[in-house]
């Protein structure tokens, strides 16, 4: 069930992802030795009815992306997709190695995973400390997979009506380099209560 | 020995150790104020660092020579944050000083990853594991020489091939004979050429 958020609260969810997404830029610049450019996150949340249509629109058949599992104030699994051959530049330019999705190697998906997770540990990292809550995060793990198959892949399921898709967009370019593509976080909550709880715990601590 | 694995199985904590300690790859527990509580067989082998000396220590007091800072901040990410994290080989070429010796004791480094994941419910504990991919490495920079040098035949005859396309088409090949017999002898002098650079 996809949960009815206030404007304000919609915006929250933007901001914090933003500044998560900010301290992943830095982390990101260091590896790449250029500065990485992250655009403010577009947000939607999906119906799992319909997030398969969605993602088989929007995105190429074959994918790479990295998952990780997080437990804590909010549960769940997030992802970070490479979801067009642009979106590997980032990659390329951290490997210095030319190859398209299917060309990956043992070693370049471990390289890919650790680049997940600098970038979802950061964001579930920030929701948490921002939101004043405590998050714990598993082992990133890399992955192929067609994108019909995606949710299967990810065990993204309808968990009942405490189960939410949360689908953040960000486009990235490297200053020097000249590079330019775009991310997609999925972030699958069994726990939307807890979080939309915590969210508006925040707000009115902002306010008050 | 049977009685052996029968006094282990009625312990399972003490089978569980005994098996992480013979573990193919390096396995240590790191504690909430990230000091060594487990230290296996693997590492002792490649740090050259006992048991009994790594526990109760940190890492950091281990090794004579400072850790990189990439893996101080992996380790209080997972310890203090409880954060997951992967360091991999290709974005850190070291990360612990690890070494084998060969046969006739040369040291040579264990190129290799590290995973740092916090456990539920164990008095705040980090399991660290390191996988060894010297062999991945070497496969794959083998790989990557061979092909670039296939990269760099297949331009050279692609050029050659214009070159000769022109030649024909306004001058004799060579040291004369026919032109498919001159593009074999370049083609052969090539490959050559890139087998002695390997």
């Amino acid at each position: 069930m996809t949960p009815v958020l206030t404007a304000d609260e919609h915006d929250v969810i933007v901001e914090l992802m933003n500044i998560g997404v900010g301290r992943a830029a830095h982390a990101l610049s260091q590896l790449v030795q250029d500065e990485v450019l992250l655009s403010v996150p577009k947000l939607q949340f999906l119906e799992a009815a319909n997030a398969r249509e969605v993602f088989c629109r929007s995105m190429p058949d074959l994918l790479a992306g990295v998952m990780q599992g997080f437990q804590g104030f909010m549960s769940g699994r997030a992802a970070l997709l490479f979801p067009e051959e642009r979106s590997l530049e980032l990659v390329r330019a951290i490997l210095g190695a030319d190859m398209s999705v299917d060309e990956i190697t043992e070693l370049e998906q471990e390289t890919l995973a650790e680049l997940g997770n600098i970038l979802l540990n950061n964001c579930l990292a920030t929701l948490a400390n921002l939101l004043h809550r405590k998050i714990q995060t598993d082992l990133p793990q890399a992955f192929n997979v067609d994108t019909p198959h995606l949710l299967n892949r990810l065990s993204l399921h309808d968990q009942g009506d405490g189960s939410m898709i949360m689908l953040v967009q960000i486009d990235f370019s490297l200053r020097a380099s000249d590079l330019q593509g775009y991310l997609a976080f999925l972030i699958d909550l069994h726990s939307a209560d807890a979080f939309i709880e915590a969210l508006r715990q925040y707000l009115v601590e902002l306010t008050s | 020995m049977t009685m052996v694995i029968q006094a282990l199985a009625a312990n399972p904590e003490s089978l569980c150790m005994v098996t992480l300690d013979h573990v193919e790859s390096g396995i240590m527990l790191l504690d909430g104020e990230r000091r060594v509580r487990f230290w296996n067989q693997w590492l002792v082998r490649y740090t050259g660092i006992a048991a009994d000396t790594a526990c109760g220590q940190r890492l950091e007091q281990l090794f004579d020579e400072p850790l990189p800072a990439v893996v101080l901040s992996a380790i209080g990410d997972a310890c203090e944050h409880r954060l997951s994290r992967l360091l991999s080989h290709q974005l850190h070429a070291q990360l612990l000083p690890l070494h084998s010796h060969t046969v006739s004791g040369a040291r040579t480094p264990v190129y290799h990853s590290m995973m740092l994941r916090p456990l539920d419910d164990h008095q705040g504990l980090t399991l660290v594991q390191l996988h060894d991919t010297t062999n991945a490495v070497r496969r794959e920079r083998h790989l990557r020489d061979k092909e670039q040098a296939l990269r760099k035949v297949h331009q050279t005859l692609s050029e050659e091939k214009k070159v000769y396309r022109y030649g024909t088409e306004n001058h004799q090949c060579p040291g004369g004979g026919d032109r498919h017999s001159w593009t074999y002898r370049q083609h052969q002098s090539q490959l050559r050429a890139a087998n002695r650079r390997q």
